[in-house]
């Protein structure tokens, strides 16, 4: 198994952390079931990495995609409504959009 | 138009018996047969009333066929006085966005001179409350309300321009403006909780939301807020709206996000530009950004 793939991935998460905190504290609780799966996603990312399990791999990416959905679904009133504090939440989404197609790569 | 004799009455009871059929359904208009010198201070009834005024001395055609003139009156024994509905022109603003209406307003109103009147009317309820909180500030009193057909109007009278205040005012009210929305947390909680302490020190609170503000009033989207220390922000809206404040939701900014009065949560309203100058240039509102 090439690790290429889950190591862009997991260092786009690790990115994602940082922005994404900042988000937090803006939005509230809201992005709660977002991080949740975020962190997740870092922890079992970087399992799939060290253990080269195939399967641990599979669970990461799975993960990381409900980590992208979320990050979606949780903002979409505020990207749909605001369209002044929106542009605060694109450093986040712009990372968190990035994540479903490495995903996809690194199962293939 | 309702004729009335009234032969022998008066000064002042003419005015308070024209009055008082005034009141009574002759809305549209009255003649009175009166004795001469009776129709001192009728002049005011009809102002008060919206009516032109005219008096006349001798038997016309107005009460000729009335069926309580006797026809033994002598032409110098008789005063009639007309008092009828003054052609008030109508200024339909119906389909203009804010802030259009209260430009058209405006504009309007800068042509009248002081005692003439304007119907302005428009489908939309929000349009024409907009206009007549505005109107104080324009140099106009709202003088009727209401609804014809399905368009709500309003009948402004324009008056001399009140001189500005030199006294102190009490600024005994806060207007909350909220222009952040959902996207922005700590100042969408901020803006009810500063309402909250406000309505309790016994400040009137006026909430205007502008902008992003607008999202916090959409139907569910403030229940989407929720911070571990205080209640979800849909609660501590309610709270404020059940204690007095008073919410209104820019109609420009709504219409930029596809927003609709229906799609309101209870307590709030669409508002104009119009509303938000009225309340920013009240001396008595001390105003808060949120």
């Amino acid at each position: 198994m090439q690790v290429t793939y889950p190591v862009i991935v997991l260092a786009i998460l690790f990115s994602g952390i940082a922005s994404g905190f900042i988000t937090f504290r803006m939005s509230g609780m809201r992005l709660a079931p977002h991080f949740g799966a975020l962190i997740l996603a870092i922890i079992v990312t970087f399992a799939g990495i060290v253990t080269g399990s195939i399967w641990v791999v599979y669970a990461a990416a799975a993960l990381q995609l409900i980590a992208a959905i979320t990050a979606f679904t949780q903002t979409w009133a505020t990207l749909k409504y605001n369209f002044q504090t929106a542009p605060a939440y694109a450093p986040h989404l712009a990372l968190m959009a990035m994540v479903p197609v490495l995903a996809i790569a690194s199962v293939l | 138009m309702k004729t009335v004799k009234a032969l022998g009455i008066k000064a002042p009871n003419s005015s308070i018996l024209a009055e008082n059929i005034i009141k009574n359904g002759a809305k549209g208009g009255l003649i009175l047969i009166l004795s001469p010198g009776s129709e001192e201070g009728l002049e005011q009834v009809a102002k008060k009333y919206g009516f032109t005024f005219e008096v006349e001395k001798g038997i016309n055609e107005a009460i000729e066929n009335f069926e309580g003139f006797s026809g033994d009156q002598t032409k110098d024994l008789i005063v009639v006085v007309k008092m009828t509905k003054s052609q008030v022109e109508e200024l339909d603003v119906t389909g203009e966005t804010c802030p259009g209406p209260i430009i058209l307003v405006g504009d309007k109103l800068d042509c009248m001179t002081t005692g003439d009147r304007i119907k302005v009317k428009s489908k939309s309820s929000e349009a024409v409350e907009d206009i007549a909180i505005s109107i104080p500030e324009m140099s106009g009193k709202v003088v009727e309300k209401g609804t014809d057909d399905d368009k709500s109007y309003i009948v402004v009278e324009k008056i001399q321009t009140p001189t500005s205040p030199t006294a102190a005012v009490n600024r005994d009210k806060v207007l909350v403006v909220q222009s952040n929305g959902i996207g922005n947390a700590e100042r969408a909680y901020a803006t009810f909780i500063f309402s909250k302490a406000a309505l309790s020190m016994g400040k009137k609170v006026t909430v205007f939301f502008l902008m992003d503000g607008v999202s916090i009033a959409k139907k569910g989207n403030a229940a989407t807020v929720k911070h571990p220390s205080f209640d979800r922000l849909d609660k501590v809206m309610a709270e404020a709206i059940a204690a007095g404040a008073k919410v209104y939701v820019c109609e420009l900014s709504a219409e930029f996000r596809g927003i609709k009065q229906g799609d309101l949560v209870e307590g709030t309203s669409l508002a104009g530009a119009a509303t938000y100058i009225t309340l920013l240039s009240d001396p008595t509102y001390a105003v808060v950004n949120f």
